[in-house]
Formats: structure tokens, C-alpha cells, sequence
């Protein structure tokens, strides 16, 4: 038996007031569907793990302090559902998941959107795949937190526990990232800002790569596109080893670098670059195959 | 609550979770009366097991059907990404996981996957999702006997085809928008993979541009497999 089979399953209640069905009842031989608001909460343990799956729509996720998690979404189709299953099924949850899946296989398009705000503990483990949309996720420090989307932005903010966004065409930006951090793109940009991780992993193949903020000791950061640019904004007492290497692009360095005493030949072609800047408490790796890399001092 | 109220809770807890334990097997005909009984005290998990033992009953008396051969296709994609089944595999997901999914793994895979790059991607190919399904264009059959006559794997050739072909069955069913963000990805991808193996060809000692080969396949590999993923529910 499956894993899923074994749990609890309880269809998310629909809040509609059934009284106004009536009063709008002429309006629904003209109007085909109205969005519905589904609202639900959980009594959990501190640390659940969320999963939250999605065809289409905005997803706002939420740390809070509170041993809940209470899901909020809006349908703007009737012919699309969200459940919802835990486990266990008495007593806190220590396993929230939800999925919007269609209840008419000819539901398309827009029709498919379920828009969702989910408030859960700030220690949950979340996992959220938004097939078409945004993700926004603040404020959790669970263990993990995974983002997938097709081609929605991925935002993270103040995520403590080991990040993973991955999204084809859409944009990822992640602030204030204190946990191991993996962001993918195919086409899109993908920005850092203020991370204080430890080991920070970003790569893109056409889109743009921006690390803005200091460089943490003892952290190790790796980021490589294939033709977009990569650069670096950290301030002019950041202290890192570099290495920057392209195929066919170019490196642009405003820091002043001292050659690396293994390194036989120190620093610089057009196409790389290594060096160390102040005391090279950081290790820097950054690639293009075509892209520039540009590192900026901070002003 | 008081203290008998707690445990009063604890024990009914446990009790459930004695039953989630039990239940599959008691499902598949082994002797459990502690299922049947405790499905006789909680409501929820009486709901459960009829609910459970309907689906049994039903699919007992469905139809047996050969699902298409792109169920299987994703199913084999899905297990591959997520490496569920690693270590089972052979022929050309063995390869692929050695020589393309690990990056660092490098010249031999890199040669590898050159010489299969070149020979179906390098074909002649218009824009878009014709170049991201090089394998499927016209010379696709003479290609892999040729590819078979230099030594490479014939059963991964025709396997990584049939993946493109999984690809291009589901996509008539894709989103429009999601579509174009497949067509988009891929054809970005098979700019960087022509133009790395252009590099490649040019100055075969560049380590870094074979990366990039690597990379690049891998991604399309993860791709494919996402929009595998991605069938109509």
C-alpha cells in the first residue's frame, strides 16, 4: 500500500455562502464559474513537513509562530479542487499535504488557477511545485525548503534550512539565505542578496547571475552560467579566493587580487582569473562558458 | 485536560497507529483482527479501511489494459531523476548517470557524449522544438547504425530516443504556455550544446568547454524528465 493511502484524507471545505447561490442563481446561466475560497487549518507539531502542489496560480508561504498550518486558496474554477491529506490522523500533524488537481480533465488554461496563502510553523520542512506561477516563501527554518516551478519566479526570503529553487524560465531572487543554498535556472536571472550561508550554489544557462552582499568566512560559493553575465557586488573589505574561468566570455575585476602561491601562473588572461582578495576567508568559483563575470566593490 | 484525558488521547493514538502499521497487510489477506477491531472504536479509521477495502474490491474488477508506452516512458524518467533506481539499472541510464548526471566524471564521458551529440544534434535542424528533437528527425535511423558501427550503445540511442518521443507525444497536450517555456529551455539548451560541441571540435583539449557539454546535456536530461513529469491529471 502506498504511503499516501494510509493517510488521512479530508477534502478542504469549501466556505461558499450558500445562501447567496440563490441570490446569484439567474447570474450563473450567464456566468460560467466563480472563484471559490477554500479555507482550512491543521493543528501540527513544530516541525511538520508541508508539501504543496499546484498547477497553477500565486503561492505565498509563510513562517509563523504558531504549531499550525492554515491554508488559504482561491479556485476561479469550480472544476478544480484542493485536498488535503495528513498524518496522523489523530492528534498534531506531523504531515501536511495539499494538491490542487482538476475534477474535469477539459478544464485549461486559466481556469486552472489556485491561488494559495499557506502559514505554517516556522521550523516546517516545505515543499512546493507551482507548475505555472509565482512562489513566494519567507521566513521558514525548517530543515529543507524545496521550490520547483515550470516557469513562475521563485522568491525566498529569510529561508535558514537547506534552500533547493529550481524553475526553467522563471526568475529566482533569494535574500537573507542562511542554510545551504542550490538555485537552477534555465533562462531566467537568479539573484542573491545579504547570504550568509555557508555554501551558496547558483547556475543559470542564459540567464543573468547578481551575488549582492559580503562574502562569509569559511563559505563557499559556486556560480556558473552559460551565456549570461555573472556579477558580484561585495564590499571592498570582502575577503575570498577567486576563481573565475569562461570559455568564451570575459572577466572584469575592480578588486585588487594577489596571486595564489600554488597558483604557477597568478592571475590573468581575458578568459580567467584567480586571486585573492584581503585574507581569502572565502573561496569564490565562478564560470561562464560566453558570459561576463564582473566583480564590483560595493559602494 | 486531565491527566486520564491525556491518556485516554495517548492510547488512542497509538492505537491508530498501530492500525496505519497493520493495514497493509491486513490488506493484502494477512490475519490482523486488530484492524477489523479497532476500525470497530474509531470512526476515522473505520472510514479509512471501507474506503480502502471499496478501492480493492473495485479494482479487482477492473479491466486489465497495457497503459501506452509514454506512461512507461515517464515512470522510468521519474524514477531516474529522483535516482530511486540507481542502482538497478543498466545500459544507457548507467551510463548517463556516470558519464552525464555527474559533471566532474569528465573526459571519457565527455568523448562519449560528444560523439552522440554530434551525430544527432548536429544534424540538420530548423528552430525551436525540431532542434530540441534532433533524434526524431529523418536520419534518426541511419544515424544510430552509425552510431552502433563506432561502438556506441545501441539500446541507450534507441532508449534516449524513445524519451524524445515521450516528449513530443506529451507536448501536443501541454499548456500553450507551458510549452513555450519547454520549447524555450530546450532550444536554449540545444544553442549551448551546438555551440560547445562547435568549441569542442575546434580545440578538444578545452576542459571547461567539455564541462559545459556535460552540463548542458545533463540539464536537457532534467528537462525532458520534468515535462515527463508533467502529464495531464
Amino acid at each position: 500500500m502506498s504511503f499516501s493511502n494510509s493517510m488521512k484524507k479530508c477534502k478542504v471545505a469549501q466556505t461558499i455562502p450558500w445562501g447567496s447561490l440563490l441570490l446569484l442563481f439567474p447570474l450563473s446561466l450567464t456566468a460560467v464559474a466563480s472563484p471559490a475560497r477554500l479555507d482550512k487549518t491543521f493543528e501540527t507539531t513544530s516541525s511538520p513537513e508541508v508539501t504543496l502542489t499546484n498547477l497553477r496560480g500565486k503561492l505565498v508561504v509563510r513562517g509563523w509562530d504558531k504549531q499550525l498550518v492554515r491554508a488559504q486558496c482561491t479556485t476561479l474554477s469550480p472544476r478544480v479542487e484542493v485536498d488535503a491529506e495528513t498524518l496522523p490522523r489523530s492528534g498534531p500533524v506531523e504531515r501536511v499535504q495539499l494538491a490542487a488537481h482538476l475534477l474535469d480533465p477539459l478544464v485549461t488554461g486559466e481556469d486552472e488557477t489556485v491561488d494559495c496563502i499557506l502559514e505554517v510553523p516556522r521550523d516546517a520542512s516545505v515543499e512546493i511545485r507551482n507548475r505555472q506561477g509565482s512562489v513566494r516563501i519567507e521566513l521558514v527554518r525548517g530543515q529543507h525548503t524545496r521550490v520547483e516551478s515550470t516557469n513562475g519566479t521563485i522568491s525566498a526570503t529569510d529561508i535558514s534550512g537547506h534552500l533547493f529553487a529550481r524553475t526553467l524560465g522563471g526568475d529566482i531572487e533569494i535574500v537573507r539565505a542562511s542554510g545551504r543554498v542550490e538555485a537552477f535556472s534555465i533562462t531566467g536571472a537568479i539573484r542573491f542578496i545579504d547570504a550568509t550561508s555557508k555554501d551558496l550554489r547558483g547556475n543559470s544557462n542564459s540567464g543573468k547571475i547578481v551575488f549582492q552582499g559580503d562574502f562569509i568566512p569559511g563559505a563557499e560559493y559556486v556560480l556558473s552560467t552559460y551565456s549570461g553575465d555573472i556579477e558580484i557586488l561585495c564590499p571592498p573589505a570582502s575577503s575570498f579566493q577567486l576563481t573565475a574561468k569562461t570559455v568564451k566570455g570575459k572577466v572584469d575585476n575592480e578588486f585588487s587580487l594577489t596571486p595564489r602561491r600554488r597558483d604557477v601562473s597568478p592571475l590573468s588572461s581575458a578568459h580567467s582569473l584567480v586571486g585573492t582578495s584581503n585574507a581569502g576567508n572565502a573561496m569564490v568559483e565562478l564560470s561562464s562558458f560566453s558570459g561576463t563575470i564582473r566583480l564590483r566593490p560595493q559602494r | 485536560m486531565s491527566d486520564q484525558g491525556h491518556e485516554r488521547l495517548d492510547d488512542a493514538r497509538a492505537a491508530c497507529r498501530q492500525f496505519d502499521l497493520d493495514l497493509p497487510a491486513y490488506l493484502e489477506g494477512e490475519d490482523r483482527p486488530a484492524v477489523p477491531a479497532h476500525a470497530r472504536e474509531c470512526v476515522y479509521c473505520a472510514v479509512l479501511l471501507a474506503d480502502l477495502e471499496q478501492a480493492t474490491f473495485a479494482s479487482h474488477h477492473l479491466p486489465i489494459e497495457e497503459p501506452p508506452a509514454r506512461v512507461w516512458a515517464n515512470i522510468r524518467a521519474r524514477l531516474a531523476s529522483e535516482g530511486v533506481i540507481r542502482e538497478q539499472v543498466s545500459g544507457w541510464r548507467r551510463w548517463l548517470q556516470h558519464q552525464i548526471l555527474q559533471p566532474a566524471s569528465a573526459p571519457a564521458g565527455a568523448l562519449a557524449c560528444l560523439t552522440i551529440l554530434s551525430i544527432f544534434l548536429l544534424g540538420p535542424g530548423d528552430s525551436g522544438l525540431k532542434r530540441a528533437s534532433g533524434w526524431l528527425s529523418p536520419g534518426a535511423a541511419p544515424a544510430i547504425a552509425t552510431a552502433s558501427v563506432l561502438g556506441m550503445d545501441k539500446d541507450l540511442l534507441q532508449t534516449l530516443r524513445q524519451m524524445e518521443e515521450s516528449y513530443q507525444a506529451l507536448e501536443a497536450t501541454l499548456d500553450p504556455d507551458l510549452k513555450a517555456a519547454y520549447r524555450q529551455s530546450l532550444g536554449t539548451l540545444d544553442d549551448c550544446i551546438r555551440e560547445c560541441l562547435t568549441h569542442c571540435q575546434r580545440q578538444p583539449t578545452d576542459a571547461l568547454a567539455h564541462e559545459y557539454l556535460l552540463n548542458a546535456y545533463r540539464s536537457k536530461a532534467q528537462v525532458l524528465a520534468s515535462a515527463l513529469q508533467f502529464d495531464r491529471r
